[in-house]
């Protein structure tokens, strides 16, 4: 149990996807504007995270390790990845039309996002049973989530203050990431 | 356009990290020294070529349809391909960029560049494109990871520049410093941009 | 219909077409790749194990791990690999522990910690810190300032890896080893009686006392034995499934091979009297 608990914890606070492998950059720069958009692509990501760690971690010691096809791990997974990513997109039209409008392009670009393929990937070299990969995969994506909805809850208050010219815009977001990062990095010493 | 300024954009024009914005996540992980920018930047530059080559090539042939999984196919084996020889040729570089070579597959610059320019236009341009957004990502990584390591470590490319005498800012090095070395360099080029009038 | 069919088969297509290309790379480069840590790992045998003539890869209980001998064909010592989550990521190390079970080798080949502060755990000052330790004693070493959770990760991981693979390969990896099996075992010819057998454990000697009436091993009396608790509680339950099955050719307890396989052979060593 306790590991299980390192394990969320740890993907969480400790070394949180964004904030400390840097993986989802460009989806954490692209939609956290506004929170509800945040929460929305998050709740999204979640899903899609869980999902895929759970198939590819079948795929990789069920069909890429007994035929020695490691190699092919990459096309693979990503392969899976937009399929999943296109599923949840034709779950979401279905059961919430406006949320689908809200996060507009972004749903197809969850196949870009590299914490999902990142995760997957990570299952592996971690050495991770199934349980543990879908519960590192799912805690991931609610790090994900968190970092998301902290930076969109700032950027939010950012439209009220004068933020020097050259700066606006991805540049004052990068600098709000960092101090972000630094204050996350506090977690580092917990385990 | 003619095939040189095709090349020439992707440098400082259309520079895919300081002003479209993309490729973000290698950017920021593996420039902690100027070596590894620019290994990770050749290696996506690789990537890059290839796939708009070959996609240019096949531009006629891949129904509209299905083309994104045709396209994710044709980079994903290109990816594999590059990880693979690093691994054989290069395995310093490729243990030290770890996880983000296979993780080009999902680099936004490569997949953009795919549906934007190379299923759409001509093979030369094509490559021509390819080279030159790869050149600019390279240099910017290049550029970025020598600023975090002279400021975290006083070298650049190892070469001791500040002297023995020099406290290095260790944030550099870490998580937060790629985010506030590369905020503060989007800030820079923005002011060039502006008074050069780049916009 | 056919439109979906048509798209179907150039997806297909592109598939085979990157699996033959990928595959015709994949032999070109692994070949490359394993020559060059076979190179690798035959120097760092050589350094290790001075006497070392041959070595042979061993799985035990899951784990593999290099077993290397010397001419005379003795044990002489294990390298493994061995990994724990640091400050960036995994730090992979390689570990060496002589057939005394010293640590006669540190070395971290994989790491992706702080250039300048964490990724000094790479460097031999640091590593050279934890030769020469064995079970039992305490995995700490100097700090480095700035690195701490590069540190105590390299202790905490050296530790549990040096336990995992002392375990398991402390004899060259042979009680246990997967194809193994144990000896063939009776009872006849055995009186009754209590007879008294010593093997050797984890830690130290277990000596027990087995009780044989009408035939039957009917108790099997520990008297005296210095595992630790854990391994311990495990390990007793052989004691369980000898007297229940009347033979020693039972199963080790897994995360306690050792201590284990030292039980059956006490018993085997009274009975043999």
């Amino acid at each position: 149990m306790g590991e299980i608990f390192a394990i969320i914890f740890g993907a969480i606070f400790i070394n949180n996807f964004v904030l400390s492998r840097f993986l989802g950059i460009c989806p954490f720069m692209g939609v956290s504007k506004k929170v509800e958009t945040s929460l929305g692509m998050g709740m999204a990501v979640t899903f899609v995270m869980g999902l895929a760690s759970f198939v590819t971690w079948l795929l990789e010691y069920y069909v890429l390790v007994p035929n020695q096809l490691e190699y092919l791990r990459t096309i693979v997974f990503i392969l899976v990845i937009a399929s999943l990513v296109q599923f949840v997109e034709l779950v979401i039209r279905k059961a919430s039309p406006t949320l689908y409008q809200s996060l507009g392009i972004f749903l197809p670009l969850i196949t870009t996002n590299c914490a999902v393929l990142g995760v997957a990937i990570l299952n592996i070299q971690l050495g991770y049973n199934l349980f543990e990969a879908v519960v590192f995969g799912t805690a991931a994506a609610v790090g994900f989530t968190l970092a998301l909805v902290i930076m969109a809850g700032i950027r939010e208050r950012l439209e009220f203050v004068f933020v020097p010219k050259h700066f606006q815009g991805v540049s004052i977001a990068m600098i709000i990431a960092g101090i972000l990062s630094l204050a996350f990095g506090g977690f580092k010493g917990m385990m | 356009m003619s095939v040189i300024s095709e090349f020439s954009k992707g440098i400082i024009k259309e520079n895919a990290v300081f002003r479209l914005v993309l490729g973000l996540c290698p950017t920021l992980a593996v420039t902690t020294k100027a070596e590894f920018g620019l290994g990770m930047g050749v290696a996506t530059s690789a990537v890059l070529v290839c796939s708009n080559l070959a996609i240019s090539l096949m531009r006629n042939f891949i129904p509209a349809k299905i083309r994104i999984p045709s396209f994710i196919i044709i980079i994903a084996t290109f990816v594999t391909m590059v990880d693979m020889l690093l691994n054989a040729y290069m395995p310093a570089l490729h243990a030290q960029l770890g996880i983000f070579v296979p993780l080009i597959v999902v680099n936004c610059v490569i997949l953009g560049r795919a549906e934007a320019f190379a299923s759409k236009s001509p093979v030369v341009h094509s490559l021509a494109d390819g080279l030159g957004i790869g050149l600019g990502f390279a240099l910017s990584l290049t550029l970025l990871g020598a600023v975090r390591e002279l400021l975290g470590a006083g070298t650049i490319f190892n070469v001791n520049l500040l002297g023995a005498a020099y406290e290095p800012f260790k944030v550099f090095a870490s998580p937060p410093g790629a985010f506030l070395a590369l905020g503060l360099l989007m800030a820079l080029v923005n002011m060039l941009s502006k008074k050069y009038k780049l916009e | 219909m056919k439109e979906m069919i048509r798209m179907g088969v150039i997806l297909m297509i592109f598939c085979v077409v990157a699996a033959v290309a990928l595959a015709f790379t994949n032999q070109v480069t692994s070949v490359v790749i394993a020559e060059r840590l076979h190179q690798e790992k035959v120097a760092q045998l050589a350094e290790l194990f001075p006497t070392l003539t041959n070595f042979e890869e061993r799985t035990v209980d899951g784990r593999t791990a290099t077993v290397a001998f010397d001419a005379e064909n003795k044990f002489v010592g294990v390298l493994a690999e061995g990994q724990t989550e640091g400050y960036g990521g995994p730090i992979r190390f390689n570990l060496g522990i002589n057939a005394a079970g010293e640590i006669v080798g540190l070395t971290v080949f994989a790491q992706t910690e702080t250039p300048g502060l964490g990724d000094k755990i790479k460097e031999p000052w640091f590593t050279e810190q934890f030769l020469g330790k064995k079970a039992g004693d305490t995995f700490t070493v100097d700090a480095i300032s700035g690195a701490t959770v590069s540190v105590r990760a390299m202790e905490t991981g050296v530790e549990r890896e040096y336990n995992e693979i002392w375990q398991r390969f402390s004899d060259g990896g042979v009680a246990g080893a997967e194809g193994n099996t144990a000896p063939a075992f009776s009872l006849e010819g055995v009186a009754d009686g209590t007879y008294t057998g010593t093997a050797k454990g984890f830690k130290g000697d277990i000596t027990l006392e087995v009780t044989v009436a009408g035939g039957k091993i009917t108790a099997i009396n520990v008297t005296a034995q210095q595992e630790t608790a854990d391994r311990w509680a495990n390990a007793e339950k052989v004691i369980e499934e000898i007297i229940a099955k009347q033979t020693i050719q039972v199963d080790a307890v897994s995360g306690a091979t050792i201590s284990s396989d030292a039980i059956i052979k006490a018993v085997q060593n009274a009975l043999e009297q």
